[in-house]
Order: C-alpha cells, then sequence, then structure tokens
C-alpha cells in the first residue's frame, strides 16, 4: 500500500492513548486499529478532521505516501 | 431520520412481522392437519378442491402448502437476523434467496401440478385425443412475483457488498 498511516507516531508524540483517541473522535477501537495498521480501505474528512483536532497536527504529519511501497 | 433511528425503525418492523409471518406458519399448518382429519371447526370449513381422480387431492394441497411453510420459515429466519440488527449479511442475504427459491417451487408446482394431473386423467381415458391445458393468470403472476424476488434477492448481495465495502471506510 503506497499511503503509509503514522498515526502511532503522532499518538506517541502527544502522549495521547489509542482508547482515548478512539473515544474522543467516536470511532471504534478496532477501526482505529485498523486504521493505524493501514488495513482500510479510506478514511473520511470527518474522521481525518476529528483526529487533526485532536492532536494537534496536520493531515500531512498522520499520512506519508511512498509510491514505491506495494502490498 | 439519522442512521440509528433508521435502523430501529427496520428492527421494529421486523419484528413486527416476523410475529404475522410466525402466526401465519401456525395457521396454515393447523389448516393442514384439520384438512387430514377432515374437521369442522366451528364456522370454519376446511375443504381440499379436486384436480383429478389419479392422486390424493389431499397430498397435492399438503406438498403445496409444505413448500409455503418452508418459504415462510426461511422469511421468518430472515426477519430474525434483520431484528437482530443484520441488515445486509451474507446469512440475510442467503435467507431471503431461499425463502424466494421456496416460493418459486411452490408457484411452479401450482402451476405444473394441474397441467401434469390433466394430462394423466386425459391419457387415461379411452380413446381421448384431446387435452385441455387451463394456466390461469394468478398462477402466472404467482411466477412472475417469485421470479422478481430473485432478482430481488440478487440486488440486496449487491447491497451487502456496498454495507461490506463501507464498513472498510473510518
Amino acid at each position: 500500500m503506497p499511503i503509509i498511516v503514522r498515526l502511532d507516531v503522532m499518538l506517541a508524540l502527544r502522549k495521547v492513548r489509542s482508547k482515548e483517541l478512539a473515544a474522543d473522535i467516536g470511532i471504534t477501537e478496532a477501526n482505529l486499529s485498523l486504521l493505524k495498521s493501514g488495513k482500510v480501505k479510506g478514511i473520511r474528512f470527518a474522521t481525518l478532521e476529528a483526529i487533526c483536532d485532536r492532536l494537534d497536527c496536520q493531515p500531512g504529519d498522520l499520512l506519508e505516501y511512498f509510491p514505491d511501497n506495494e502490498g | 431520520m439519522s442512521n440509528a433511528e433508521d435502523r430501529g425503525a427496520i428492527e421494529v418492523g421486523a419484528r413486527r412481522l416476523r410475529v404475522v409471518v410466525g402466526v401465519l406458519i401456525v395457521l396454515i399448518a393447523a389448516s393442514v392437519l384439520l384438512a387430514w382429519a377432515g374437521a369442522v371447526a366451528g364456522r370454519v370449513h376446511v375443504e381440499i378442491r379436486q384436480h383429478a381422480d389419479f392422486v390424493d387431492p389431499r397430498l397435492a394441497a399438503t406438498i403445496s402448502t409444505g413448500l409455503v411453510e418452508v418459504a415462510l420459515f426461511k422469511l421468518w429466519q430472515m426477519l430474525g437476523l434483520v431484528q437482530a440488527g443484520e441488515l445486509f449479511s451474507r446469512r440475510v442475504v442467503a435467507r431471503f434467496r431461499s425463502f424466494a427459491f421456496w416460493l418459486l417451487l411452490m408457484a411452479a408446482f401450482g402451476v405444473a401440478f394441474p397441467l401434469l394431473s390433466n394430462a394423466e386423467s386425459v391419457s387415461n381415458a379411452a380413446g381421448a385425443h384431446q387435452a385441455t391445458f387451463v394456466i390461469s393468470l394468478t398462477d402466472l403472476l404467482l411466477l412472475g412475483v417469485t421470479a422478481l424476488l430473485f432478482l430481488l434477492a440478487r440486488v440486496l448481495e449487491r447491497a451487502r457488498m456496498v454495507d461490506e465495502e463501507n464498513r472498510e471506510f473510518v
């Protein structure tokens, strides 16, 4: 998958636990875990906005593009 | 109406419909049993219309009713799953397709049996050279409706795939 999710890095930087973030932005822990591991088909803008707002970051801090990274 | 309210309304509707279907299953089974017993229950008189001499009409009616009962049971199972919150799951779609299939069998039996019994009675009669087949519009309509249910089952399967894909977006 060319899109890499760096949510775990941002969570560590902001010292926020996954459980807290999931509760604050209104998604399940399971879905957040899938997002962290990049095993989702996509992310809604509303979810992205909520994460950026909670972690005080930019979408670019959460997502990186590596065109040669397949699978 | 929000998504949650919509789902709640669907589950309530499914529960009510399930009760109706359950009552229908029991009533139909009871009527078949009463017919076999040749019973008259108060003002209700159960009778079977005869198609041909060579086969017990009660058996034909029982087969037809049995097919309906199986179809209704599949519908009852499907409604139970919808009531539990499953809307477009594989199990719901499978039960709906099964319901459509048994209903189609019943409709086909309803059309084919009179044709076969008529042909049999004609071939049994000495010197008979003519056969008359009667298919009612109701039979054709029933066949059409059950075929439509199969199409609906495919649409439901597509809806299931869309729902599953939607769940992969967070």
